[in-house]
């Protein structure tokens, strides 16, 4: 798979540093398991964080934290290369991002989704900064017109949706600006899953999804 | 504040003591002997200097060195999987610190992250890896200051692009499309990779 669009280098740099609210973070992770291109950005931006990291002034460490870390190295078992291979399996088979396997299993199917309105199911996925949730479009399904007050990015897991800005498929990430309105419609027989991060709540346009905001904690 | 004001400030290292390549050495033998008297250097290192990178992101004390001691024993669990040809030691430890601090950010602390990307392995090597440390700090000081004031704040501050745009009263684009020339910049400067 060799994604089309991806997020903003301003997206992957924050990333990098480790800055960005927690739900956009890891559509980021998500993205970049499966983008050679954004595992070289990402890469390179790190270097910089690993440079900042290395100009930071020594914090003071409490006196017994030196001791507590020796005694702690008994509790782990030490990973070899093979070991490492077999807990996580590096091979990208599954439609759920690698990142987010441990937290949903393997299948879409058996997540308990929530009904929203015909059409459309979600899932949400907790975080602490910003909103992530998982959305199933049925095939032929738009979304509302919405704009964001914050950052919108969104990730195709499955399936396809086009929009104002173009078609998206697997692997693809939207990464939105509060100033775009689009109205994404699911284009093919099959159903679109997307994974979607916001940072701040989705803005309608239309009066009645604006109602619905609150109820549908979109 | 203008990163080249803030160098000024800056205590001097005692890397003289443990250079990259020192480090790199370091880690490989220890993935090899799992002695802990080779894990100690390393922790010396990096430990003071993660704790007030953690802390600069919002971590309070305790919590950075909580994060510190998990970090550091993701290295001692891990270092066997640590490939010098693809990171620096400073680069590999920098990323599990990262990620384990995201995970933190969540509110269920069920770890979506792992410390170590398992991604595929790469086809690429970072050339930005190996650049030197001069080459980096000339690059960030080149950067006009509005730009270097925008890279300061995401990495040495953590803010996110919203916190970033409310706090200087500009708008979310203007945040984005400084943090999008400043590396372009820093891409450039270093050479192609950053």
């Amino acid at each position: 798979m060799t994604p089309h669009h991806h997020p903003d280098a301003s997206t992957l740099m924050s990333y990098a540093a480790g800055s960005l609210p927690d739900a956009i973070a890891t559509v980021v992770a998500c993205h970049v398991s499966v983008c050679e291109q954004c595992q070289e950005a990402v890469a390179e931006a790190e270097q910089l964080g690993r440079f900042l990291m290395e100009q930071q002034p020594d914090a003071e460490l409490s006196k017994d934290a030196r001791a507590k870390m020796l005694d702690l190295l008994d509790s782990v078992e030490p990973d070899t290369p093979d070991t490492e291979k077999a807990v996580e399996p590096r091979e990208a088979n599954g439609d759920i991002p690698l990142p987010l396997r441990s937290y949903l299993g393997t299948s879409f199917d058996s997540l308990r989704w929530k009904a929203m309105v015909p059409g459309m199911k979600q899932f949400i996925i907790p975080s602490t900064q910003g909103q992530l949730r998982l959305l199933r479009i049925a095939s032929g399904t738009s979304m509302p017109i919405h704009s964001h007050t914050g950052s919108e990015l969104t990730m195709v897991l499955k399936g396809s949706y086009s929009d104002e800005l173009g078609r998206f498929g697997v692997g693809d990430v939207a990464d939105l600006d509060p100033e775009i309105q689009h109205q994404p419609a699911t284009d093919t027989h099959e159903d679109c899953i997307c994974l979607i991060a916001t940072d701040a709540p989705l803005k309608f346009t239309k009066l009645v999804p604006r109602l619905l905001q609150p109820f549908f904690r979109l | 504040m203008h990163l080249a004001l803030n160098y000024k400030n800056m205590k001097p290292r005692n890397s003289a003591l443990l250079d990259s390549e020192d480090l790199e050495q370091k880690l490989v033998n220890l993935g090899k002997y799992r002695d802990k008297q080779l894990f100690l250097p390393i922790y010396d290192h990096f430990a003071p200097r993660l704790k007030s990178h953690l802390m600069s992101h919002g971590a309070h004390s305790e919590q950075a060195e909580e994060l510190v001691q998990e970090a550091m024993l993701a290295v001692w669990k891990h270092c066997g999987t640590f490939n010098p040809d693809k990171a620096t030691a400073s680069t590999w430890i920098f990323r599990i610190t990262r990620n384990l601090w995201i995970d933190r950010m969540r509110k269920d602390k069920s770890h979506l992250l792992s410390p170590i990307d398992n991604y595929p392995d790469p086809a690429f090597t970072p050339s930005l890896a190996f650049a030197d440390g001069k080459i980096l700090k000339n690059a960030i000081t080149s950067l006009p200051q509005s730009q270097a004031q925008l890279v300061y704040k995401v990495y040495y501050e953590g803010k996110t692009h919203k916190e970033i745009a409310d706090e200087c009263e500009i708008p979310l684009g203007s945040v984005k499309s400084g943090l999008r020339l400043a590396f372009e910049k820093l891409r450039k400067y270093t050479g192609g990779g950053l």
